[in-house]
C-alpha cells in the first residue's frame, strides 16, 4: 500500500511535468514525417540519442530504432519499447513516438528523467510496420495491418489479384451491402445504420449480403479477398502461430520487419523489458496463469517391444500462460497502470496469434508489457477525450474491477452478450462528438456485380474505431510517458551486500556474501530463466596467482534474486596470504555489475 | 623453386577463384575394363571414387565437373551460404532439352544437416553423379531425367562437415552448425569445446586408474571399458571426452562450438529451447535452415523430400510429435506405407519407423516441415547400421551404433584395429596422470572405405524410386459425342500413373499448391468441369473460365474425368498443368 501512495505521487508529478511540456503532437505523423522528426530529435540530442535502421521493409521503408542512453548504451540495463506492431492502430506508433519525445526533451531539465537515462537504456521502435500504417495517409483509406510483400492470400495460386475497390470515389473503402432476400444481413434494430447477422431464434431474416467495397476482379464470387499485400507483423511470431491463416505470412519470423526486431532483440541481452502498444493488452487484461494440466501420464511399460525412447508419449509442453512466479509482477504493474489511467469500459484484449508482445515473455524470456491505449469512450462522456473526463472523477476501484471483462489469457476475444453493442456505442460517441464522416451514410450505387440489386456502400470510416482524434493523442501520452518512465525505474539493480571473512586459521579463510536485488523485478523472470535467453546473474571470484579457492567456485550462475532486497548468499573458503584481497563482481546485461574488493584477514 | 610454383599457384587460385583452379587439373584417363560390373558406370566422364569422404569445397568440385561434363543435364549453383561463408552447394539433374527442369515433378535430396553425420554427402552425391553418367545407357533411368529433376544439396551444413573433417571430433561432434552460443549462460561464447590433447585429430575419451573407481578392463579386449559388476572392485574411472576446463570454471568441455541441433530448426511444430534443447532462437533462425526454406519455397514442383542423417538405419517417416497425428491423414500414409516397405527391402537391416513413436520426439525438424509446411512426401534415412557388422539379426545389446563388443570386434576383424586409438598415459593439466583412448571419429557411424559405396547406391535406388513416384500427370484419352445444334461434348481422362497424388492430403487441406488445371483449346466452352459420377455422367460444373478447370488433385495411380460442351468441332487440344505433377498436352482430331 505503502509503495503504491509513493508510485501514484511520482507518477502524478510527471502528469505534470508531462502536461507541462507537452511537445503538441496533435497530428498523425506520415512515414516521410516520422522520418524527419526522429532525424530531427535525434540530430538535437545528439549526447544521449542515435538513430538506425534495422532493416528496409518490401515498401522501401526504413525501421527506424533509436537509441537513446549515449556512448555505452548498450552495456547497460534496457527497455525497448515499440510502435505500430499493429499496422492500423497508428496510435501507438504515436505515443512511442511521444515518449522519444518526452525523454528526449526532458533530459537535463528534469532531474528523475535524467537520472533514468544516465542509467537505462530505451531502445525505441516507433514504427515497425510502416507498410501497413502508410495506408492511413493514402488514397483509399482502408484498415491495413499487413506488410507490402505479395502474398496470395486466398491461396489460389493468383497473387494480390482482388483488392478493393473505391465505387463511389470518396477515397474511402467501406462496406458494401446488397440488398438480397438471401442475405444473412439486416439493418440493426436500436440503429439501423449498423448491421447485423439475422438471428433465426429471434424471428429476424436477412435481407442483405454484406461485403467489403470492391468488385469480384477473379470472378471467383469472393469480393475482395486478396488485395494488395501482404504479412501481418503482429502475426508472424512464434508464440501460438497460426499456419496458412490470412496475414500470417508463409511461416514464423518470415518477413523482414519481424526478422530484424527478432535478431535485434537477441543481438541485445540487456534488455530487460519489452513494451509494445497493442490491443493485445496485458496491463489492463492482466495475464492470469491458467489451471495446469496434470503431470505427464505414466508410461505403461510395453516389454516385448524394443523401445528407443521412454518418451513415445512426450508431447511438447508449450507454456501459454503466464508463470507462477511472474504472476505477482504482472499483477502488480498492472493495478499500477489502471489507477494511473483510469481507464473505464476496458475492451477485452485481441486474441494473440503470432503476436509481438507475447513472443517477448514466452519465448524471449523478458518481462512483457502491451497497452491498448484508446478505444471508443463510453457516451456519458461528452467531450472527445475519455481522459481528461475521467481524470476528474474519484477512482472507484471496485467498480472498476467489476467492469473488467473476465478474459482469461489464452480465451481472449470471447463472444460478448451483444457484439453489436460496440459498435452502437461507437455511433453514439461520433454522433455526441460530431465526428465529421465517421460513419459514412450508405448510398446508392451502381455495381456490375449486382446489376438487379439494390447496392449501397456506407460503414465506418477506417481507423476512426481504433485510433483517437488527433487532439486527443498528447493527453493520451501524458498518461503513458509517466507509466513508462515509472516502468522503467522497476528494472532488477545487482548489489553486494553483508560481506563477511571469518578467517578459519592465519591462511585459509572464509568468505561469504549476499548478492542482492535492490530493485522491484527479480534478477530474472521465470520464464527468462526457462527460456535461457534472458542471463542469469553471474558471480566471479577475482583472486591472484598466490591464491587458491578450496570451496565455491570460481564462476557461478545463480538463479534469479526477487527484487526489493531479495538475497542469495555465497560462500567460498580461499588459501590465501592475510590481509591480499579478492574481487567480488555480479554481473548480467539485463541487470548490471556490482564489485566489491574484499581484504581476507 | 616448387614452393615458388606453389606459391603462385595459390595467388592465382585466389585471383581466379575456384573455376580456375578446378579446370587446371588433370583430367585422368580411366582405362575401360574388360568387363563392367553391374551397376556403376564402367568408363565415366567423371571420375569419382566412391570409397572415400568429401569436404563441402571438394563436394563443390565434383558437382561443378558433373555440371560441366553434362551441361544438358545438370546445372551447379549455391543456394545460399552457411554462417562462416561457405557455399550451400546444389546440384539439379535433369534433361533440360525436355522441358524446363522447375516445372517438372521434382525430387529433393539433402544430407549431413548434423555437422557429424556426413556421409548424407556421399549418397547425395552419388545419386547426382549415377544419374548424369547413366542417361542414355539405361532406358529407366533416362526416362527419370527427362520427366523428372533432382535437387540435390550434399550438405546443407558445410561447416559442421568441414569442421568435423578437419578438425579434431569425436564420432558425435560438432552435431551443430557454428553460429557462435553461449551454451552455459555465463556470458562467454564457445569458450570451453573439447580439446585434441594428444594431437592425434581425435577426441577420444579420457580415464584415471582409481582403486575407487567403477570401472574395470573388459579381459576379452583391454581396449573396451565396462562397469565394474556389483561386488566386483573397479581400476578406473572415466573422466569422459577429451578435453581440458579452459575457462576455469570447474567444468570441462561445457561450452563448444554453436551448440544448437539444426534439425530442430524448422517451422512446424517447433517448440522453443526450453522444451527440446537444440530449437535455437527461433524457427529459421539459422542462415542454412533459411537457405533451404526460401529455395522450397521458389519450387513448387518438389513433390517429394529426402533427407540423410547417420546412423541406425531407419527410414524415418514423420510425425516427431505425438499431437501432429492428425496431420498425417490416411491416404498419404498409403503412400509412405508403399515406399516405406519398398525401402526395407532395398535396404537389407534398414526399418521402416516413425519418428516420434520408435526413435524420440522430435519438435521442428526438417522432415516435419517438407511434409507439413510444403506438403510433400518425406522420408529421412540413417545411414549405416550395425547389421552391416556381421550381417546378424538383431543383438539385445545392440543400441543404434551397434553394441559395444561388436564394434571392437568388426575393427579388430575387418579394420585390422584402424578404428579404435589404443589407451596411452598422458599428463593432464588439471587431472594429471590419466589415460586417453577409444573410439576414432571415423568409425561407428561413418562406413568404412569398402561398404560406403553400397550404402550410397542402395539409399539412392530407394530415392530413385521415390522420384519415380512422384505424380506424372498425362491427357490419357479424349473421346467426343455429337450434341444437337452443331455442340459437342468432349471428356477428358486425366491420369496420374505414378502412387504419390499431386497433392498430397496435407497440401488439399491447407492448399499449399495451386489446383491442377485442365484446360481446353478449339471452340467456344459453354460449360465445363469434372464428371463426379462416371456412371450417370453428372459433372459439377465450374462457373469461373469452365475452359481451365481446376482439379484439386489427382490421386495415385488414379484417373479424373473433365467433360466440356463446346460450341465447335474437332480438333481439340486438352491441356493438363500440375505443379507437382507436370505438363501433358494432347491433340483429338
Amino acid at each position: 500500500m505503502k509503495s503504491s501512495i509513493h508510485i501514484l505521487c511520482f507518477v502524478l508529478f510527471l502528469i505534470v511535468i508531462g502536461l507541462n511540456f507537452s511537445f503538441s503532437q496533435s497530428k498523425y505523423h506520415s512515414y516521410d514525417e516520422l522520418t524527419k522528426e526522429i532525424t530531427s530529435l535525434v540530430s538535437s540530442n545528439k549526447n544521449i540519442a542515435s538513430v538506425s535502421s534495422l532493416s528496409k521493409t518490401p515498401d522501401k521503408h526504413d525501421l527506424w530504432c533509436v537509441t537513446v542512453g549515449g556512448k555505452d548504451a548498450d552495456k547497460r540495463h534496457a527497455m525497448l519499447i515499440v510502435g505500430g506492431v499493429e499496422g492500423d492502430r497508428l496510435i501507438g506508433s504515436e505515443l512511442t513516438l511521444g515518449f522519444l519525445n518526452f525523454l528526449l526533451k526532458n533530459y537535463g531539465k528534469i532531474d528523475s528523467i535524467t537520472q533514468l537515462v544516465n542509467t537505462t537504456t530505451f531502445y525505441i521502435l516507433p514504427r515497425v510496420n510502416p507498410d501497413a500504417s502508410e495506408q492511413f495517409f493514402r488514397k483509399p483509406l482502408y484498415n491495413r495491418t499487413v506488410n507490402g510483400n505479395p502474398t496470395d492470400d486466398d491461396r489460389d495460386g493468383l497473387i494480390d489479384e482482388d483488392s478493393f475497390e473505391d465505387l463511389n470515389s470518396d477515397g474511402i473503402i467501406s462496406m458494401m451491402r446488397v440488398k438480397d432476400s438471401r442475405g444473412e444481413w439486416m439493418p440493426h434494430p436500436d440503429d439501423p445504420r449498423i448491421m447485423k447477422k439475422a438471428d433465426a431464434s429471434k424471428g429476424e431474416v436477412g435481407i442483405y449480403k454484406l461485403y467489403t467495397e470492391g468488385i469480384d476482379n477473379d470472378g471467383d464470387e469472393i469480393w475482395n479477398e486478396d488485395d494488395l499485400g501482404g504479412v501481418d507483423f503482429n502475426r508472424n511470431f512464434p508464440h501460438n502461430y497460426q499456419f496458412f491463416s490470412k496475414g500470417a505470412g508463409p511461416y514464423q519470423i518470415s518477413e523482414p520487419e519481424t526478422r530484424a526486431v527478432a535478431e535485434f532483440c537477441f543481438a541485445h541481452p540487456n534488455i530487460a523489458i519489452v513494451f509494445a502498444f497493442s490491443s493485445n493488452d496485458n496491463l489492463l487484461n492482466t495475464w492470469k496463469k491458467e489451471q495446469r494440466q496434470g503431470p505427464p501420464q505414466q508410461q505403461d511399460q510395453r516389454s516385448g517391444r524394443r523401445r528407443m525412447s521412454d518418451d513415445e508419449d512426450f508431447a511438447p509442453r508449450i507454456l501459454t500462460s503466464v508463470m507462477d512466479d511472474d504472476e505477482q509482477y504482472y499483477n502488480f504493474i498492472g493495478k499500477q497502470y489502471q489507477e494511473l489511467t483510469k481507464f473505464k469500459g476496458v475492451p477485452a484484449s485481441s486474441k494473440g496469434e503470432g503476436a509481438f508482445n507475447e513472443w517477448a515473455y514466452y519465448h524471449f524470456g523478458r518481462w512483457s508489457f502491451a497497452a491498448n491505449p484508446w478505444w471508443i469512450p463510453e457516451i456519458e462522456i461528452k467531450k472527445d477525450s475519455a481522459l481528461s473526463d475521467t481524470t476528474k472523477k474519484q477512482p472507484d476501484r471496485k467498480n472498476r474491477s467489476m467492469e473488467k471483462p473476465e478474459n482469461k489469457f489464452g480465451k481472449p476475444g470471447e463472444e460478448k452478450s451483444d457484439e453489436y453493442a460496440d459498435q452502437i456505442k461507437a455511433l453514439k460517441w461520433i454522433d455526441a462528438n460530431g465526428i465529421k464522416d465517421g460513419f459514412l451514410n450508405w448510398t446508392k450505387i451502381k455495381h456490375k456485380d449486382f446489376p438487379d440489386n439494390e447496392v449501397e456502400v456506407g460503414g465506418f470510416k477506417p481507423f476512426i474505431l481504433t485510433n483517437p482524434p488527433a487532439d486527443s493523442i498528447d493527453v493520451i501520452a501524458a498518461k503513458e510517458n509517466s507509466f513508462l518512465a515509472w516502468l522503467a525505474g522497476r528494472l532488477p539493480k545487482v548489489d553486494i551486500a553483508n560481506v563477511k571473512v571469518e578467517p578459519v586459521n592465519g591462511k585459509v579463510f572464509r568468505l561469504t556474501a549476499e548478492i542482492a536485488n535492490t530493485g522491484y523485478f527479480p534478477t530474472n523472470s521465470a520464464m527468462g530463466n526457462k527460456a535461457r535467453w534472458g542471463r542469469n546473474v553471474k558471480v566471479t571470484l577475482g583472486i591472484n596467482k598466490n591464491q587458491k579457492i578450496s570451496s565455491g567456485k570460481p564462476f557461478t550462475i545463480i538463479e534469479p534474486v526477487k527484487g526489493s532486497g531479495g538475497i542469495q548468499e555465497l560462500v567460498w573458503t580461499i588459501i590465501s596470504g592475510p590481509g591480499e584481497t579478492v574481487i567480488i563482481s555480479a554481473e548480467s546485461p539485463a541487470v548490471g555489475i556490482a564489485s566489491k574488493t574484499v581484504t581476507l584477514k | 623453386m616448387i614452393r615458388m610454383i606453389e606459391k603462385i599457384g595459390i595467388i592465382l587460385c585466389l585471383l581466379f577463384g575456384m573455376i580456375n583452379y578446378s579446370t587446371a587439373k588433370v583430367e585422368k584417363e580411366l582405362t575401360k575394363s574388360s568387363l563392367k560390373a553391374l551397376g556403376a558406370p564402367n568408363n565415366p566422364k567423371v571420375e569419382v571414387i566412391w570409397n572415400r569422404y568429401y569436404d563441402s569445397k571438394e563436394i563443390g568440385e565434383i558437382c561443378k565437373r558433373i555440371s560441366e561434363a553434362y551441361p544438358k543435364l545438370a546445372k551447379f549453383n549455391s543456394i545460399g551460404k552457411s554462417y562462416e561463408g561457405r557455399d550451400i552447394w546444389l546440384l539439379t539433374i535433369s534433361n533440360s532439352e525436355k522441358g524446363d527442369p522447375d516445372k517438372k515433378p521434382a525430387m529433393y535430396i539433402d544430407g549431413n544437416i548434423h555437422g557429424n553425420e556426413i556421409q548424407g554427402g556421399e549418397v547425395s552425391l552419388y545419386t547426382g553423379w549415377y544419374l548424369a553418367e547413366m542417361y542414355g545407357h539405361l532406358d529407366w533411368i533416362t526416362q527419370l531425367v527427362d520427366e523428372k529433376t533432382f535437387y540435390i544439396i550434399p550438405t546443407i551444413n558445410p561447416d559442421g562437415r568441414d569442421h568435423f573433417m578437419h578438425d579434431a571430433n569425436s564420432p558425435n561432434s560438432p552435431r551443430s552448425g557454428f553460429d557462435p552460443r553461449d551454451d552455459d549462460g555465463d556470458g562467454l561464447i564457445d569458450e570451453d569445446g573439447d580439446d585434441d590433447l594428444n594431437g592425434d585429430g581425435n577426441i577420444t575419451q579420457m580415464r584415471i586408474k582409481d582403486p575407487n573407481g567403477r570401472w574395470v578392463i573388459d579381459p576379452e579386449d583391454p581396449r573396451i571399458m565396462l562397469p565394474a559388476k556389483p561386488d566386483q572392485k573397479g581400476e578406473y574411472e572415466l573422466l569422459w571426452s577429451e578435453g581440458i576446463d579452459n575457462d576455469g570454471d570447474g567444468l570441462v568441455n561445457e561450452d563448444d562450438p554453436g551448440s544448437y541441433d539444426p534439425n530442430r530448426n524448422w517451422h512446424w511444430k517447433w517448440a522453443p529451447q526450453y522444451v527440446q534443447w537444440g530449437a535455437d532462437r527461433y524457427p529459421g533462425s539459422l542462415p542454412e535452415t533459411r537457405a533451404v526454406v526460401d529455395f522450397v519455397f521458389k519450387h513448387n514442383n518438389i513433390a517429394a523430400f529426402q533427407t540423410y542423417h547417420n546412423s541406425g538405419g531407419m527410414i524415418l517417416r514423420g510425425p516427431g510429435n505425438k499431437d501432429d497425428q492428425q496431420t498425417y491423414r490416411r491416404e498419404d500414409l498409403q503412400v509412405y506405407d508403399f515406399l516405406g516397405k519398398l525401402g526395407e527391402e532395398i535396404l537389407p537391416g534398414y526399418r521402416y519407423l516413425i519418428v516420434f513413436k520408435d526413435l524420440y520426439p522430435v519438435f521442428g525438424g526438417e522432415l516435419d516441415f517438407f511434409y507439413g509446411v510444403r506438403g510433400g512426401i518425406t522420408f529421412s534415412n540413417e545411414l549405416w547400421t550395425s547389421f552391416d557388422y556381421f550381417r546378424k539379426k538383431q543383438d539385445e545389446e545392440r543400441n543404434w551404433f551397434g553394441s559395444q563388443k561388436e564394434t571392437y570386434r568388426f575393427d579388430k576383424l575387418l579394420l585390422f584395429g584402424e578404428g579404435v586409438v589404443d589407451w596411452k598415459p598422458y599428463n593432464h593439466p588439471q587431472y594429471g596422470m590419466i589415460e586417453i583412448g577409444g573410439i576414432k571419429k571415423a568409425w561407428t557411424r561413418t562406413a568404412p572405405s569398402f561398404m560406403l559405396e553400397e550404402m550410397c547406391h542402395r539409399n539412392m535406388a530407394f530415392t530413385l524410386y521415390n522420384a519415380y513416384h512422384t505424380p506424372q500427370v498425362s491427357v490419357d484419352s479424349i473421346f467426343t459425342k455429337e450434341l444437337p445444334g452443331g455442340l459437342t461434348e468432349v471428356t477428358a481422362i486425366i491420369k496420374n500413373s505414378r502412387v504419390i497424388p499431386t497433392h498430397t492430403s496435407q497440401d488439399i487441406q491447407n492448399k499449399i499448391t495451386r489446383p491442377d488445371y485442365v484446360s481446353i483449346s478449339g471452340g467456344k466452352v459453354l460449360m465445363g468441369g469434372i464428371v463426379e459420377d462416371r456412371l450417370t455422367g453428372l459433372v459439377k460444373d465450374q462457373k469461373r473460365n469452365p475452359e481451365k478447370i481446376e482439379v484439386e488433385a489427382i490421386p495415385g495411380m488414379e484417373a479424373v474425368f473433365v467433360k466440356w460442351i463446346v460450341d465447335g468441332k474437332k480438333p481439340f487440344v486438352v491441356n493438363v498443368d500440375s505443379e507437382k505433377g507436370g505438363k501433358d498436352s494432347k491433340q483429338l482430331k
